[in-house]
C-alpha cells in the first residue's frame, strides 16, 4: 500500500502566523512603552477629534437639557465646586502673597514669564482621567495653538502636568501624578529638594529624611525658580525604625473635574 | 453574512469607543467581542489604538497587552468552550 506523503505546509504556517503575530506585537509594545513616533501618533489624534468634538456638544447639549430637571444634582456640584474653591484658597494662603511679589519681580529682573496671562494658553479637556485609565489629558489646542512639547500646565494656580505629544489641533499632558512618574520638588520650610514619585490621581509620595520638618498642610512647589505648587502635605508616615519618612503629597485640585488649563512656562525655561 | 454585518457594527461601535468610552467598559465590550467572534484580530488594534490616544512614552500600553490578553485567550478558549 501507498501512502501519499502528508505536506508540512499547512502545519508550518499554521505555527508561523501566531509566532509572526506574537513578534510584531512584541515589537509594537515596546516601540509604544519607549519611543512613540508623531508620525503615526498624528493620524490617530485626527480621526480621533471629530469624534471628541463631537461627544462634547452631545454631551454639553445633555448637560443643558438636564440642568432644569436636576436643582438637587446642581446644588451637589455647587458645593463641590465651592469646596474646590476652598481648598485652591487654603493653598493660596500658604504661598502667600510674599511669594508672588518677589516671583513677579525676579520674572521682571529676569524677562522671564510670569503670571502675566499672555504668557499662558487656555485649553478645554477634552478627555481625562478616570476615562482614560492613564494620567493624561487630551486638550484641545496643538501646535497651531503655539504649543510644544514640555510645556507646564496649571489650573487654579496649580501646575499639575506636562505637554508630552502635540498635534496639530490637540495635545497630550502627562500628569506628573501619573504613576512612577518622578518630579523634582521643594518642600519643607528649608526648601529641600527632594523627589517625588506619582502615585496617580493627583497624589504623590515623598521620602523625606527624618532631619527635614515638614507638617501637614505645607505646600509643596516644583522646584526652579518662580515655580507655583504641585500640592499639599496631606499625611506624614513616620516609624521609628525607618529613618525616611513617607510623606504623602495630594493636589488641592480635582484632577478628575478639571474642565479648562492654563499651558505655558516651558521647563527648565 | 449576518455574522459579518454584526461583526462590521461591532467593529464601529469599539473604534468609536476606543476614543470616548471609560476605559473599564471598552475593556468589558474588547473581551466580549474577542470571544464572540471568531479570530477577532480588531482587538488587537483597538488596544494599539487606545494606548497611542492615551498613553505616553514610559507607560506601559496596558491596553495593548490585555487587548493581545483577550485575543490568545479566546483564540485558546474559544474552540474549547461551548455555550447552551
Amino acid at each position: 500500500m501507498t501512502y501519499l506523503q502528508r505536506s508540512n505546509h499547512g502545519r508550518r504556517r499554521r505555527i508561523l502566523i501566531p509566532f509572526v503575530i506574537v513578534l510584531v506585537f512584541s515589537l509594537l509594545v515596546v516601540w509604544l512603552h519607549t519611543a512613540r513616533s508623531s508620525l503615526v501618533s498624528t493620524p490617530v489624534y485626527f480621526l480621533a477629534y471629530p469624534i471628541w468634538k463631537i461627544e462634547d456638544f452631545t454631551l454639553g447639549k445633555l448637560d443643558a437639557m438636564l440642568t432644569a430637571f436636576a436643582s438637587k444634582r446642581q446644588l451637589e456640584e455647587e458645593k463641590n465646586l465651592l469646596e474646590q474653591k476652598l481648598k485652591a484658597a487654603e493653598l493660596a494662603a500658604y504661598t502667600a502673597d510674599a511669594y508672588r511679589n518677589e516671583n513677579t519681580l525676579l520674572h521682571a529682573a529676569l524677562n522671564r514669564m510670569g503670571s502675566d496671562p499672555s504668557n499662558f494658553v487656555l485649553a478645554y479637556v477634552l478627555e481625562g482621567p478616570p476615562r482614560t485609565l492613564y494620567d493624561t489629558f487630551i486638550i484641545d489646542v496643538g501646535a497651531k495653538a503655539g504649543i510644544q512639547t514640555g510645556m507646564r500646565v496649571m489650573a487654579e494656580g496649580v501646575v499639575f502636568g506636562e505637554v508630552v505629544e502635540v498635534g496639530g489641533n490637540i495635545a497630550k499632558v502627562r500628569l506628573h501624578s501619573a504613576p512612577g512618574v518622578q518630579t523634582e520638588v521643594l518642600i519643607g520650610e528649608e526648601s529641600a529638594r527632594v523627589m517625588a514619585e506619582g502615585r496617580g490621581g493627583g497624589n504623590f509620595i515623598i521620602e523625606l529624611p527624618k532631619g527635614i520638618s515638614v507638617r501637614t498642610g505645607e505646600a509643596v512647589r516644583l522646584s526652579g525658580e518662580g515655580m507655583p505648587a504641585i500640592g499639599i502635605v496631606g499625611h506624614i508616615e513616620s516609624k521609628p525604625s525607618d529613618p525616611f519618612d513617607k510623606v504623602y503629597i495630594a493636589s488641592p485640585l480635582n484632577i478628575f473635574e478639571v474642565p479648562f488649563v492654563m499651558v505655558g512656562l516651558r521647563v527648565n525655561e | 453574512m449576518q455574522q459579518l454585518r454584526f461583526r462590521i457594527l461591532a467593529d464601529i461601535v469599539l473604534l468609536a469607543g476606543v476614543v470616548f468610552l471609560p476605559w473599564y467598559l471598552l475593556l468589558g465590550l474588547m473581551i466580549a467581542a474577542g470571544f464572540f467572534f471568531p479570530k477577532y484580530y480588531e482587538v488587537l488594534i483597538f488596544g494599539v489604538v487606545r494606548d497611542i490616544l492615551y498613553g505616553y512614552a514610559g507607560a506601559w500600553p496596558v491596553f495593548s497587552i490585555v487587548a493581545f490578553a483577550v485575543w490568545i485567550a479566546a483564540s485558546i478558549l474559544r474552540t474549547r468552550v461551548a455555550f447552551h
